[in-house]
């Protein structure tokens, strides 16, 4: 191995090594089957590939912190009281959402990523829910993007999911 | 006679040169065009963005160029269904893996091996932000490109 490699392409040269192994009978392989069960992508964070996972196994609520879980919601709420409902598609804040959610469950231990991922996608559907709910009370006929009298959105007081930390 | 057959030689000429044309303006159309279509239905809406990739290559394991499909302003509470890529793989290319990343980092990948219609289950993932697009592979070269459709409901 050359010594002049970085801890990263070492890293890979070592993934790309073991994949090469482990599909030395790829001819096997049919045209779009999932990759055998121990292949690693060597680009991605391996906790987050869903490819062999059943979505039993990610897709379930777990704690996460209260204070991005409530930034979540405020940045849903922006989006029914700014655009109605629709999210900002502006090439400076459209990852916002998401980044929010990457930076922090980057933070926790792999096995709870992709879970905790999920639980914050959940809360978006709740707190979107809540306030579709409130709106549909003044106008049955409400869809996303229809304007309404967004004072109406303090109206009810909120309830949660208790999902915290 | 002959000036007859040599109009509609010319003719032929250039339909396959607009063709030829048609095919290199696709390829090189931004990956900012989007297309929608919408369902409703009486509980949920369905509804897709798309996007072109360029080509994507791949060499010894080395990830290609990454593609990335904003998508654009959607419903708040848009979560995904699944995404579909219609791959055109080089010929001769060595088989590679297609990965789709969502905004918030989940990745699926498929293996290829010949040009067509690849479906990933995304169900329930968040919709809104940037998705990424490459290949790589475990030897060889791989050349190819995806027309990518997101499908999503809220």
């Amino acid at each position: 191995m050359n010594v002049s490699m970085t801890a990263s392409a070492m890293a890979k040269q070592y993934i790309y090594n073991w994949n090469m192994k482990l599909n030395k009978n790829n001819s096997l392989f049919t045209n779009g089957s999932t990759p055998l069960s121990g292949h690693i992508n060597p680009y991605e964070d391996p906790w987050m590939d869903i490819t062999n996972r059943s979505s039993s196994e990610w897709q379930r609520m777990i704690p996460v912190d209260e204070d991005v879980a409530n930034q979540v919601r405020n940045m849903v709420k922006e989006d029914f009281v700014k655009r109605y409902g629709m999210t900002d598609g502006s090439p400076e804040h459209i990852d916002d959402r998401a980044n929010l959610i990457k930076n922090y469950t980057k933070t926790l231990p792999g096995e709870q990523r992709l879970a905790a991922t999920w639980t914050l996608g959940q809360v978006v559907s709740e707190e979107a829910a809540r306030l579709k709910s409130i709106i549909l009370k003044h106008d049955p006929s409400w869809t996303y993007g229809k304007p309404f009298d967004t004072s109406i959105l303090d109206e009810d007081p909120s309830n949660h999911l208790d999902i915290y930390v | 006679m002959r000036k007859k057959i040599a109009s509609l030689l010319t003719a032929c000429m250039l339909m396959c040169s607009f063709c030829v044309m048609s095919v290199s303006a696709a390829e090189a159309a931004p990956i900012q065009e989007m297309e929608f279509v919408q369902e409703e239905s009486s509980a949920r809406a369905t509804n897709y963005f798309s996007g072109l990739t360029g080509t994507m290559n791949s060499y010894n394991g080395v990830q290609s160029r990454i593609f990335q499909r904003s998508s654009g302003s959607v419903p708040s509470n848009s979560k995904m269904t699944s995404v579909e890529a219609h791959v055109s793989v080089s010929s001769g290319s060595s088989p590679f893996y297609l990965v789709i990343k969502s905004p918030d980092g989940i990745t699926r990948e498929t293996y290829v091996r010949s040009s067509g219609y690849y479906t990933l289950d995304f169900s329930g993932v968040d919709a809104y932000g940037t998705w990424q697009v490459y290949i790589y592979n475990t030897g060889g070269v791989s050349t190819a490109t995806a027309n990518v459709k997101y499908y999503y409901q809220y």
